[in-house]
């Protein structure tokens, strides 16, 4: 039996960790697409899910609506990674440049789908958890309803909507 | 619908790529594991104390508009006053031991002028002291009547006729008292329209209820004079 969202919020907020580390497991993936569809690297955007994360459990109290954690932690993440992009961009402008190192080697940027990600990165919130569960986690819509506390006629209505907003990509890839 | 397959496979394939991508990722699980460990979850925001506190602030703004509504608000604007208000002396004039008070100075249909007022002091007396008309200025004066009141005044209703073409309101007649020591005090009236029950008024106001004055009495004269 899967848990929902709100009820691990709520044990989170009685101060269950364990809980938290579901709610990480759940999300982690959809979160790394949307900070990467922001962000240049992979590096980057775990580096900004990881700090969404840290912000969303301590401001877990302040979520009203418990069974809508999804779309308000893809937000903060959302968030987080417009302010790691913001902080890259003042970064890279006070760089001086101290010449090449022979011994240092670059990390290697591992080559993303931007197509996809920078798709997800531009669904409202509600769509990308619910798309994000569906094609990347392969949930079906019943178990994606009962994570998030929606009807299956939302969450199919949501897929759908996602879908229609997709398909002008689909159709230039096509 | 061979099309919504069509998408649903592409769909498929770029979330297949992404999660080949994302599995060559290191969980970010660990990291935010142990940074959790390190802080703790803020207390929620006190919004039912807020809650409470503005519906509080509700309340008794409610009360208060609702207590100042039942509230009888005293008068703002003064209470009818009682007729004789109306004919309190507006002027009056004191020389010496000589007193002159104007209650009432009131057109006539005719044009002239009726004047109520008092007058005080020792052996004052009112100018004429006999109803026949005597000359003053551009106005002939004359009192109908002349009543002797007990608290020493004299109360006197005199009538100014006008010469042709004088405008009362710019050219004000005057009344006259003489002195025991025969010295003349004068005062200028300003007329204005008034009703019959104003005069009555003016003559029991200037009576002060010493019923020394017979307002009937005094209407019939000013009747039988301006005629």
């Amino acid at each position: 039996m899967v848990d929902s969202d709100e009820d691990l919020v709520w044990r989170v907020r009685r101060g269950e960790r364990n809980a938290f580390s579901l709610l990480v497991e759940r999300y982690e993936q959809p979160a790394l697409l949307v900070a990467r569809g922001i962000l240049p690297s992979w590096h980057d955007a775990a580096d900004a899910v990881q700090d969404a994360f840290v912000t969303a459990y301590v401001q877990i109290n302040r979520l009203w609506s418990p069974h809508k954690f999804g779309a308000w932690f893809l937000r903060s993440v959302r968030r987080q990674a417009l302010w790691h992009r913001r902080r890259r961009v003042v970064r890279e402008r006070h760089m001086v440049s101290a010449g090449t190192d022979a011994a240092y080697e670059a990390p290697k940027e591992i080559v993303a789908p931007v197509d996809v990600v920078s798709i997800i990165a531009r669904l409202p919130e509600q769509e990308c958890v619910v798309v994000t569960m569906r094609h990347l986690q392969e949930m079906s819509v019943m178990e994606i309803a009962r994570v998030t506390g929606r009807p299956v006629g939302t969450v199919t209505k949501q897929l759908s909507r996602a879908y229609a907003r997709m398909r002008p990509w689909l159709e230039s890839e096509g | 619908m061979p099309q919504r397959n069509r998408e649903m496979v592409r769909i498929d394939n770029a979330f297949e790529q992404a999660r080949r991508e994302l599995a060559e990722i290191a969980s970010v699980r660990p990291g935010v594991e142990r940074r959790v460990a390190q802080v703790s979850v803020r207390p929620p925001p006190r919004v039912f104390a807020w809650s409470l506190m503005a519906g509080a602030a509700v309340v008794a703004s409610i009360a208060v508009t609702v207590w100042q509504a039942r509230t009888p608000v005293p008068p703002t604007r003064p209470s009818p006053a009682h007729p004789l208000a109306q004919t309190i002396p507006y002027r009056s004039l004191e020389i010496g031991n000589t007193e002159l008070v104007e209650y009432l100075a009131a057109y006539t249909d005719r044009g002239d002028i009726v004047v109520i007022w008092t007058c005080r002091g020792d052996g004052v007396r009112a100018m004429p002291e006999d109803t026949m008309e005597i000359p003053a200025g551009k106005y002939r004066l004359s009192n109908l009547d002349a009543v002797k009141l007990a608290d020493g005044r004299t109360l006197v209703c005199s009538l100014v006729i006008p010469e042709t073409g004088v405008q009362p309101a710019l050219e004000p007649p005057s009344i006259f008292a003489r002195s025991g020591d025969h010295n003349i005090t004068a005062m200028s009236v300003w007329p204005r329209a008034a009703s019959a029950a104003e005069l009555a008024d003016a003559i029991r106001s200037a009576d002060g209820g010493q019923a020394g004055a017979d307002v009937a009495d005094i209407a019939r004269q000013i009747q039988k004079r301006v005629r």
